[in-house]
């Protein structure tokens, strides 16, 4: 069993132009942990989850994916999903299933298929004949279907309906092994408060909290939900 | 993983590609009944109004065709690596060089097939009319003739035209992608970013070119060979060379872009 945090960030920084989205950021996760990445818009968690992946550069400062900077190796550690419809339109559900067990050695395709006969998403459907919300729940499938170290999941239920985020939520506790971490952002505070490990509120690109949640829960006696709009409120 | 992209690849745009050359097949077999019975030498005038769009149609369609190929290439490369099917491809856990590679190859071949069957084509619709074969046949021996009265033009030569033809048409590709990468540098205006790059680019290779021939025909003027290097040297020698640079200088760009610089919105 590999020890140390999953993701360990050293003085993060991005600026887009003149603007700062990330300002040096010190962040450690650890490892067997639901954690909610919580900020209104703009506040830099997409940002900062996307450097973890790869897809930007920091302008300044470090980050580690157990152990190593974003590359080839962390790739196949950490099972990413974006805010956005990354699938080829054209392709199947079966084809992005056999897409995903052709490029990920950790990819359970029996997995993937009990989930796609759960949420009734037909396996010969194309991608651009699904909903919004169907689409997303494929993608979510797929990701939760690797067996990776790492699930990063950005705004996993925003397009999806009140009935099917139970399952989701669901399909995200009992998906991942003991050893690997979740890190979930999400507006939607309410429906994921109860899986939630350990919080952290970024705010203008600056981590202003990291606890457990139920050590918010205590401290400050009410839920995270009403502890985030007071927090942020405009 | 090179292979498993270029399979994916290949399925991603044979999609629209395989139909796109077997309309050239069929505009060809239209084409070439058209000609072979002489519609447009009809009395009849619908006949050969039939005949004369048939023509028209053929070839508007081999343009069209051959531009369309082009730009859904460009259009495939920009949003599989840059836009939204991006956040996919670049956290595979492949090597950017193996992304290059399959792209590379997997565009070359569709511009390969497209050029052989436009140029089979129009070859196959020549062959009809006595005229223009003997015109051709013709033609071409008093090109051989005239190159060898000069010097030796065999064999070697002309394979050397198809290799330097190739890596001339590797290197466009490879410019493409390069100038697709670079215009990712701009945060707003990624696709006139990029045109302007190729524009730039092009400009520089031009003054480049015109150096190198001016060069080289003040060195060469007084040599006996000047005939033969004027006709084959300078035509092969110096594409091989200057598209193998162009491969090496596009393909580092678009490598180093897509390493150190991805910035995906």
């Amino acid at each position: 069993m590999e020890m140390g945090p999953i993701v360990q960030c050293v003085g993060l920084a991005k600026t887009y132009g003149g603007k700062v989205a990330l300002n040096q950021i010190y962040l450690n996760l650890e490892r067997g942990k639901i954690i909610g990445l919580l900020g209104p818009n703009g506040s830099g968690k997409t940002t900062l989850i996307k450097i973890m992946n790869g897809l930007l550069r920091p302008t300044a400062g470090d980050i580690f994916i157990g152990g190593e900077r974003p590359g080839i190796e962390t790739k196949y550690r950490i099972s990413y999903l974006p805010e956005r419809t990354y699938l080829h339109a054209g392709m199947k559900v079966l084809e992005m299933v056999q897409y995903f067990q052709d490029f990920y050695p950790d990819f359970r395709i029996e997995r993937a298929f009990d989930m796609l006969h759960r949420l009734q998403i037909p396996p010969n459907e194309r991608l651009k004949n699904l909903s919004k919300g169907t689409k997303e729940k494929v993608q979510l499938i797929l990701v939760m279907s690797r067996d990776a170290d790492l699930y990063v999941l950005d705004e996993p239920i925003a397009g999806v309906d009140p009935a099917s985020r139970d399952y989701i939520l669901h399909t995200i506790v009992s998906n991942y092994n003991r050893n690997a971490s979740v890190l979930l952002s999400t507006h939607l505070i309410s429906d994921v408060e109860s899986i939630l490990d350990e919080v952290i509120f970024i705010k203008y690109g600056n981590i202003i909290l990291q606890a457990p949640a139920e050590q918010i829960r205590r401290q400050e006696g009410k839920s995270i939900d009403r502890f985030f709009r007071e927090v942020f409120a405009c | 993983m090179l292979g498993k992209l270029m399979k994916y690849e290949w399925k991603a745009t044979w999609k629209l590609l395989i139909p796109l050359n077997l309309f050239i097949v069929v505009m060809s077999i239209l084409a070439y009944i058209t000609v072979k019975l002489k519609f447009f030498d009809s009395n009849n005038d619908l006949v050969m109004m039939t005949g004369t769009l048939m023509l028209l149609a053929y070839a508007l369609s081999m343009f069209v065709i051959s531009v369309v190929t082009l730009i859904y290439l460009i259009y495939r490369f920009y949003t599989s690596v840059y836009g939204e099917e991006g956040y996919l491809l670049h956290t595979l856990p492949v090597d950017k060089h193996h992304i290059i590679v399959a792209k590379a190859v997997v565009s070359v071949s569709w511009i390969v097939l497209n050029l052989f069957l436009i140029y089979l084509s129009i070859l196959f619709l020549i062959s009809t009319q006595e005229f223009f074969v003997e015109t051709i046949v013709d033609g071409f021996e008093f090109y051989i003739d005239t190159l060898n009265s000069y010097s030796k033009v065999g064999a070697f030569e002309v394979i050397m035209t198809f290799v330097a033809s190739f890596f001339a048409l590797l290197a466009r590709v490879l410019k493409v992608t390069a100038c697709v990468s670079l215009g990712q540098l701009s945060s707003n205006h990624k696709i006139l970013s990029s045109i302007g790059f190729y524009y730039a680019i092009y400009i520089v290779q031009r003054i480049f070119t015109l150096i190198y021939f001016v060069i080289q025909s003040l060195i060469l003027h007084a040599s006996e060979d000047y005939y033969y290097n004027a006709f084959w040297g300078s035509s092969w020698e110096f594409t091989l060379l200057s598209s193998l640079l162009y491969c090496a200088v596009f393909y580092f760009l678009t490598w180093y872009m897509m390493e150190r610089k991805l910035n995906l919105d």
